[in-house]
């Protein structure tokens, strides 16, 4: 080798010295080293340097270590599940990994129309202004994730138990809704009881009051019915197709609603207004629609809360606010709404993350 | 290279690594203990290396079996097992670092002053045992990046060949040569540093 006469920088006689060479470099280097004293030190510093080392950081458990250790091991493996269990799914191509991804968003969308319906029964059930509502079934059929066909056999004219008993469970209808999330409302609404009472009270009625409360539909709704799978599953506001906005789910269980499209507990329809990463807007135009004259506005303070006099089941509450898209609900009965306003054309299905 | 023999291997009469890592695929944990026990002083021995503190190394250690138990189903079976553990046992070392770096309360302030950057010689006796080079020698290994010090155990305290290492690091083979020789050649500064310093 033509190494014989030069000395090799330190990374090879590191590497050199570790035995790590090509035979034919390290019988270069050895051939160097004969003639070389300065590079035989250099050699004999990292050999004492390795030694030292060695015994620097040398160390030996106590006795009774290696039984003490391995049963420990032992006892966090058995909490653990098996492996193959958790590897048998575990996706190994990045196509199965898309595949997740899809069905894990999937996921989070039901998950979100659902919440409102598990987590925080509600007073307020959200629906989709008439006009809307025609829309969805364009929207669900353009939405191929979910695995559910999007619209069940038209529900039985809501009101009967078997309606009743599947709104709240809402196995099969939120895939409906969730199939339609995508491509449907930019905005997110959510609508949630105003406190932890009224929460366990509806939760305490709900089975038999969504039941009652779906003949109590306003006729709007009902007359598109078939195209809502049913009475009180979340509905998806298809908005003007501005951006692709996820949209987070709302829905609701219908309770107290019972009997008429009478003024829904009179009062008001309060809540609060947020954009999409929660922080409260102030300002937003906050407008109720009702089917006659009666329109009432209200702004929201700069805390984000709003509250809106005399809601009348049927009326449409439409949010409005410069950069967001906008937000229609048809009240059917009262209670706190939260809004979560989602900037125009900002956010795609896939980019956003699932709120809560 | 050689050092094929694995010195890593606690010696046991259990059947072939690759024999206990199919079972463990299989969900077997008795295979997976015989597998901790062949390895577990290795992986300790490492630990410790990084850490220099027994209760460190031993949390490590626990820890570096029980992940590896988790994603033994991936686990791609002809291959040696020890450079899989090195390289879990390294990566939780130094992610234990970046957190004790991120949160001052753990009292790193006090280890870098002592020219420590992580972990603590918390073991009396190892103190007494260890000649005043040694310990000067372990306070400078301190003071080494976590990337050299985990080459130097890899390589000094292991002896792995460097493609056992490169796997272990999850680096090419050319890095760990690089790697391995300014390690050494900044141990030597800082050990010249400090015997200067103290003469």
């Amino acid at each position: 080798m033509t190494t014989f006469d030069r000395h090799p920088d330190d990374e090879r006689l590191s590497a050199h010295h570790d035995g790590a060479l090509a035979p034919a470099v390290s019988a270069g280097i050895e051939a160097h080293l004969v003639g070389c004293a300065d590079c035989r030190a250099r050699l004999e510093d990292l050999r004492r340097l390795d030694a030292d080392l060695t015994s620097a950081l040398a160390h030996e458990p106590a006795p009774g270590w290696d039984e003490a250790f391995a049963s420990r091991v032992a006892q966090r493996v058995a909490a653990e599940s098996a492996p193959r269990r958790v590897h048998a799914w575990w996706p190994r191509s990045p196509r199965a990994w898309v595949m997740v991804g899809a069905a894990t968003a999937a996921v989070f969308v039901v998950a979100g129309l659902w919440a409102p319906f598990t987590a925080r029964d509600t007073l307020v059930t959200l629906q989709q202004a008439p006009a809307v509502e025609e829309s969805a079934p364009l929207a669900s059929a353009v939405e191929p994730a979910p695995p559910a066909p999007p619209a069940e056999p038209a529900a039985p004219p809501a009101g009967s138990a078997p309606a009743a008993r599947r709104a709240p469970a809402a196995t099969d209808a939120p895939p409906a809704a969730a199939a339609a999330a995508p491509e449907a409302a930019p905005l997110a609404v959510t609508s949630e009881a105003a406190d932890a009472t009224v929460s366990d009270e509806a939760a305490a009625m709900r089975g038999e009051d969504v039941a009652a409360a779906a003949p109590a539909r306003p006729a709007p709704v009902a007359a598109a019915a078939p195209a809502s799978p049913a009475p009180a599953t979340s509905s998806r506001e298809a908005a003007p197709r501005l951006t692709g906005s996820f949209s987070k789910g709302f829905g609701a269980a219908a309770p107290r609603a019972v009997g008429s499209p009478a003024p829904a507990s009179a009062t008001q329809v309060c809540g609060r207004i947020t954009d999409s990463r929660g922080t409260p807007l102030r300002g937003v135009q906050v407008m109720l629609l009702g089917a006659g004259p009666r329109t009432r506005m209200a702004k929201s303070a700069p805390d984000g809360s709003y509250c809106v006099e005399g809601p009348v089941t049927g009326d449409t509450l439409v949010v409005m606010h410069v950069g967001f898209e906008p937000v229609r609900s048809v009240v059917r009965s009262v209670a706190m709404l939260r809004i979560r306003l989602q900037p125009v054309g900002t956010l795609t299905p896939r980019e956003t993350a699932p709120e809560r | 290279m050689g050092m094929d023999s694995a010195p890593q291997r606690t010696p046991d009469d259990g059947p072939d690594d690759d024999t206990l890592l199919a079972a463990c695929q299989r969900g077997d944990a008795v295979a997976f203990g015989v597998l901790v026990r062949r390895y577990q002083r290795a992986v300790h021995r490492l630990a410790w290396s990084l850490t220099r503190s027994a209760s460190d190394a031993d949390d490590l250690a626990q820890e570096t079996f029980v992940r590896a138990w988790r994603a033994i189903g991936g686990f791609e079976l002809g291959r040696p097992p020890y450079p899989w553990l090195a390289r879990i046992c390294t990566n939780l070392a130094f992610s234990l670092f970046r957190s004790r770096r991120r949160r001052p309360e753990t009292a790193i302030e006090p280890l870098l002053e002592r020219g420590e950057q992580w972990g603590v010689d918390d073991d009396p006796a190892d103190h007494a045992a260890a000649s005043e080079r040694e310990q000067r020698l372990r306070a400078c290994f301190a003071r080494l990046s976590p990337e050299h010090q985990a080459v130097l155990a890899l390589r000094v305290m292991q002896d792995l060949p460097y493609d056992a290492i490169a796997q272990a690091l999850g680096v090419p083979v050319g890095t760990v040569m690089s790697r391995l020789s300014r390690a050494r050649t900044e141990l030597r500064r800082l050990m010249e540093g400090h015997e200067g310093g103290e003469a």
